[in-house]
């Protein structure tokens, strides 16, 4: 059904990006040579965020009209596909041709992520021309913050597994980079090497799954791999479900890695190294949603993954736990921020782990509004506050950021999951598909439930500890102030959409459409059609799911009233708790001491090995061989040398006589 | 012969094939003439260009014509696709010599028309070359492109290495056209014939190749190819010419010559016993071995560059052997090797010429040593070295990689595998002094109390040629498809 009709300006959407990155980028380097010899040179820098928020408008104003002229074809015929290039071809014998093509695919999953990479891009785009504005790195920021966007819509976009992965090594490369902007601190640089590192384990299981899948179907074009198991039998002979089941065990290796999952999740709370637009853009509403994304882009794949679906379930919810845990006891506000964006991406896997696809978007979409807003929020305060992190040195900041404050209000009301908040709908709805699973997935259940208290505690700890209760920073020296329009009127615009986001998917029981799970129907049919074929379909009575969402109301407000009540005067409980369980507090600070395992049990024995490796093996054993044959070679290479005496005679002597050895060979054989 | 008789031997068949080669002529002439009139001096590089340019013109035609190859001027000439991108890779390959001399010569500069003669007149000796059908018109074409290159090679008269060069390159090209004309000789003797049609049909060419006269003639014939391509043991000349030359003409050696004379071996390969294959392969192995290690011992690039052309040609010849050997998929030799071929016209052509450029910078030394600390200097030109270098080492995502690539991958399928595995170690021992180059622009640097030279403004017509050329090596390395399917 994909449509014939090529539709290149689709390109233009990555496009435009990439070409704003390379102006701003340019626009850096004048500034550089501008004040290399007058420090207080105009800087043509300045310029950058106008051309980076620009090229970020026209993406958005494309991915709109790409939405619209979606929404005016059939549900299944709605496909915008352009192939420009025949990249690679490759023709084995034996098995066929191997092809891949540079393409874009437009599709109801593709067209979600890239509204909301554009247009939440859009916004932190527009914050950070205030947030980093005095920055000497003012246009290298844009230059690299447009590049990761145009990464970010190649990874969504692209029509190939192979065009996927360009994406994702792209949004890693410009992760890495944003991370570690400000290494001259040091800290910042060790951060972002460790989210390389990290996610280059990930990367590694990506490619081992993609080559599976080229094994299995011969190619690595999705649409054909989903369409090919989608269409197939739904019981698979044994040897091919166990290679299905590996690719997409794989894969999820992968996402694990991008998405920052249990055991690769430690990069993502020290990736809070980079400045805070980096971490609402990156680490909260795009970049780590991808694993996420390429789950439902396969979605008949892992639907036919037999067990792979309940590990990531599993995985989803223990992550969920941890991270929502460990928020628990930060003292800086973006580590609470990063600890609840691994919690809220191990709801998405729980969701995926239930099959529940559309869920999964539904709270990426609606977490992409609400963590990008706290995240802003965050930097707004810390912009305030002369760059302070440290909520046990803020307080009583209402009064004096307004705006932040209320928008802030809204942002934890949504992640906490109150009442008719966009987050509620799309928490429930993922905890109504576990409880609905029955078996395991009731123990996930319970789980998600456990995390959404915690959630309600963490978030409204966070607001109390934040702007309420007495001013803890010194008066005489900071002066809290409200952030520039430039910063509050994104805050303002992500708080409305953090508020009514919940309208794209309401639950079945209100007998209002669930508009987004419609939306991506097309995408999702295959899988869900697998799964209901294969376990079963689970309806869940409307009493029932009344039950749950009245059950989820009341956790969010209680846990929410219990953490705001606990904390609203001060310090004094962190420190209770600090003082009467160290060993506890200590525990959840370091994350389950998860991260400080890594390091005893894999980095120290790594160094170790690599000490010898280095020392022994390498400067003993192959420096020896090699500088050995490297010695024979130059021996070779004098003797050769002498070869060429520089002498006519001696030259045609060997002409002639190697004519006469190829007449004589010749005429032999 | 009458009229009438000249008026069919040129139909309008023979005047499309021939048109690059007549374009090129009338350039040549129009060249010549821009010495004598007044003002010609501004007109020349005008007349060049835009002779280059008509050839080219008429190769692409072709080439987009698509027209399957024909046989013109009674059998003797052959004219299609294969010719056309062959002809593509000769006139770049001029193009970039002629660019970087723009700025080379000192003392020799009042002579630039007639060096741009000579020069003009080699890719019409390599066009009836790659073309040749027929023993003599090879040979013709052979003289056309060695004689002005003998000229060349000696141009800087009053350096003694460029005289010894020239003569050197003179003499032994002079035995080698020797071997060729004795080895066609006996060929004849044997078939009545030099034309190629005689290995056209499978019995007739079983019957010649068992003749051990006839084998011997081919076997000459081969020799003096080899010369030209420069491998063991013909490849002695290779390095002090190379050295001696001026660099643009180095370039133009290392580029065109040889690919026009692997043009033709592909050509006429079946004029060689199948049964060769083995001691082909023996001798491109040894020649990858002879050219790799004799480069690591140089201290002179310009030097190392001959040595490694040598291996390259050596590379080359493993193609060759893996098409005599039965390569399964047909012309899978001939286009590796325009690949290979045109891959290294961009990559060999910048080297020599961003050497060409430092060459006058630094005085006329061209040794590691000079190089050391270029990266400060000037990044740019140390950035396209590296690109250059790594090309010629085969790195992947150059045009160098899938050159490699695609040749040894002949010999695979043909079962020359012990070859091919001997042929990638042996490009192993290349990195080692493609890297030394590397090395020195970028970790090294300069001795103490060495002068550095001051950096002049880099000349328009190099800038352009590198950028060409960077462009080539990186568009063959990451668009493979695009090119193979022009070709």
């Amino acid at each position: 059904m994909q449509s014939h009709e090529s539709h290149a300006w689709l390109w233009w959407i990555p496009l435009l990006p990439l070409i704003g990155s390379a102006i701003a980028g340019a626009l850096h380097l004048a500034t550089l040579r501008a004040r290399k010899n007058d420090p207080s040179a105009a800087a043509p820098g300045t310029l950058a965020p106008w051309i980076a928020c620009a090229a970020m408008a026209a993406a958005f104003g494309l991915s709109v009209k790409g939405f619209f002229t979606l929404q005016e074809l059939a549900p299944s015929a709605r496909q915008l596909a352009s192939t420009v290039h025949h990249w690679i071809s490759v023709n084995y014998p034996a098995r066929g041709e191997f092809a891949v093509d540079l393409s874009l695919l437009l599709d109801p999953l593709s067209s979600t992520m890239t509204l909301v990479v554009t247009g939440v891009g859009f916004l932190i785009h527009v914050y950070a021309a205030g947030y980093m504005k005095g920055d000497p790195g003012y246009g290298k920021f844009f230059a690299y913050l447009n590049l990761f966007v145009f990464a970010m819509l190649m990874l969504v976009l692209s029509s190939s597994l192979l065009g996927v992965f360009i994406g994702w090594e792209g949004v890693g490369l410009c992760s890495f980079l944003l991370i570690g902007f400000w290494y001259e601190k040091g800290w910042p640089a060790e951060a972002a090497q460790k989210a390389f590192v990290m996610n280059r384990v990930g990367d590694a299981c990506f490619l081992i799954g993609s080559f599976l899948l080229v094994r299995l179907f011969g190619t690595l074009d999705m649409a054909t791999i989903a369409g090919a198991i989608g269409r197939g039998p739904v019981e698979l002979e044994p040897d091919v479900q166990l290679q299905v089941s590996l690719a997409a065990l794989f894969l999820f290796g992968g996402a694990c890695g991008k998405s920052a999952q249990f055991p690769l999740f430690t990069w993502l709370p020290d990736a809070m190294a980079g400045p805070t637009p980096v971490s609402a853009l990156i680490h909260a509403a795009t970049m780590v949603t991808s694993g996420i994304y390429l789950i439902v882009r396969l979605n008949p794949l892992f639907a036919s993954s037999g067990w792979v679906l309940p590990v990531i379930g599993v995985v989803g919810a223990l992550t969920a736990l941890i991270g929502g845990s460990t928020a628990l006891v930060q003292r800086d506000i973006k580590k609470v921020l990063a600890y609840s964006t691994v919690s809220q991406l191990g709801y998405m896997f729980l969701a995926l782990g239930t099959g529940a696809w559309a869920a999964a978007v539904f709270h990426l979409v609606t977490h992409a509004f609400f963590k990008a807003l706290l995240f802003l929020g965050a930097g707004s305060v810390i912009h305030g506050m002369h760059e302070e992190q440290d909520m046990h040195k803020m307080g009583g900041l209402r009064k004096y950021m307004p705006q932040t404050f209320v928008t802030f209000l809204a942002g934890s009301a949504a992640l906490s999951g109150l009442p008719l908040m966009s987050g509620f709908f799309s928490k429930d709805e993922i905890l109504a598909h576990a409880f609905a699973g029955g078996g395991l997935y009731w123990g996930l259940w319970i789980v998600g439930v456990l995390t959404a208290a915690l959630t309600a505690y963490y978030t409204w700890r966070m607001v109390a500890l934040t702007f309420f209760g007495e001013e803890r920073f010194d008066r005489h020296h900071v002066h809290p102030h409200e952030s520039p329009a430039v910063m509050t009127v994104p805050l303002m615009v992500l708080a409305v959409l953090s508020v009514v986001g919940g309208v794209l998917g309401l639950p079945p029981v209100l007998h209002a459409p669930h508009l987004l799970a419609e939306w991506l129907e097309p995408v999702t049919r295959d899988g869900s059609r697998i799964l209901a074929e294969r376990a079963g379909e689970h309806e869940l009575s409307h009493t029932l799911e009344w039950i749950l969402l009245g059950l989820g109301a009341a956790i969010a407000l209680a846990f929410a009233h219990t953490g705001f009540h606990a904390h609203k005067r001060g310090t004094a409980q962190d420190e209770t708790l600090t003082a009467r369980r160290p060993a506890l507090a200590a525990w959840l600070a370091d994350a389950w001491t998860i991260d400080t395992t890594y390091k005893r049990v894999i980095l120290l024995p790594l160094r170790l090995v690599s000490f010898v490796v280095a020392v022994v093996v390498d400067q003993f054993a192959i420096d020896g061989t090699v500088n050995g044959i490297g010695a024979s070679a130059r021996d070779v290479a004098q003797w050769t040398r002498r070869s060429a005496t520089g002498s006519l005679a001696g030259y045609a002597m060997w002409m002639g006589a190697g004519a006469v050895v190829i007449s004589l060979v010749w005429m032999w054989s | 012969m009458n009229p009438q008789d000249l008026l069919t031997l040129f139909d309008a068949a023979a005047m499309t094939a021939l048109a690059p080669l007549i374009a090129l002529a009338l350039g040549t002439l129009a060249v010549l003439a821009c010495g004598i009139i007044p003002g010609g001096s501004v007109v020349r590089p005008i007349a060049f260009l835009a002779s280059l340019a008509a050839a080219a013109a008429y190769c692409v035609k072709t080439l987009v014509d698509g027209a399957p190859a024909t046989l013109v001027l009674d059998g003797t000439f052959q004219s299609g696709p294969t010719t056309a991108v062959w002809g593509l890779v000769f006139i770049a390959s001029t193009l970039f010599a002629w660019l970087y001399s723009a700025h080379y010569y000192e003392e020799d500069a009042p002579f630039k028309g007639e060096h741009d003669v000579l020069m003009l007149a080699t890719p019409i000796g390599m066009m009836l070359m790659a073309g040749a059908h027929d023993l003599l018109v090879f040979f013709i074409g052979l003289e056309l492109l060695s004689i002005p290159l003998y000229s060349l090679a000696a141009f800087r008269r009053d350096r003694i290495r460029s005289i010894e060069a020239g003569l050197k390159y003179f003499l032994l090209g002079a035995f080698a056209a020797a071997c060729f004309l004795y080895g066609a000789a006996l060929l004849y003797a044997t078939t009545g014939s030099l034309s190629l049609d005689v290995f056209a049909d499978p019995t007739r060419r079983a019957v010649i190749l068992d003749q051990p006269l006839a084998l011997v003639g081919v076997a000459l014939i081969a020799s003096s190819v080899f010369f030209k391509v420069s491998v063991f043991p013909f490849h002695l000349w290779v390095p002090d010419v190379y050295e001696g030359s001026p660099t643009p003409v180095t370039a133009l050696m290392e580029t065109g010559t040889k690919a026009a004379a692997f043009a033709f071996l592909l050509n006429a390969l079946a004029m060689l016993p199948n049964s060769t294959a083995g001691s082909i392969a023996l001798i491109a192995v040894i020649t990858m071995a002879a050219g790799n290690f004799g480069a690591l011992a140089q201290t002179d690039v310009k030097r190392m560059l001959a040595y490694s052309g040598i291996a390259h040609a050596g590379t080359l010849l493993l193609g060759v052997a893996g098409s005599l050997n039965g390569d399964p998929a047909r012309g899978g030799a001939i286009e590796a090797a325009l690949y290979y071929m045109a891959a290294y016209v961009a990559t060999a052509g910048g080297a020599f010429g961003l050497l060409a450029l430092l060459e006058r910078e630094n005085k006329g030394t061209t040794t590691l040593e000079s190089l050391k600390g270029l990266a400060q200097r000037r990044p740019v030109v140390a950035a396209a070295l590296t690109l250059f270098m790594l090309s010629l080492g085969g790195i992947p995502a150059t045009g160098g990689f899938l050159g490699k690539y695609l040749v040894f991958s002949v010999a695979v399928r043909a079962e020359l595998i012990p070859y091919a595995i001997l042929g990638v170690l042996l490009s192993v021992v290349a990195l080692g002094y493609y890297l030394r180059v590397i090395i020195a622009m970028y970790m090294q640097s300069p001795a103490e109390g060495s002068v550095v030279p001051e950096s002049r403004p880099t000349p328009f017509a190099t800038t352009l040629a590198s950028v060409v050329c960077a462009a080539l090596v990186i568009g063959l390395g990451i668009l493979p498809r695009w090119f193979l399917e022009v070709m």
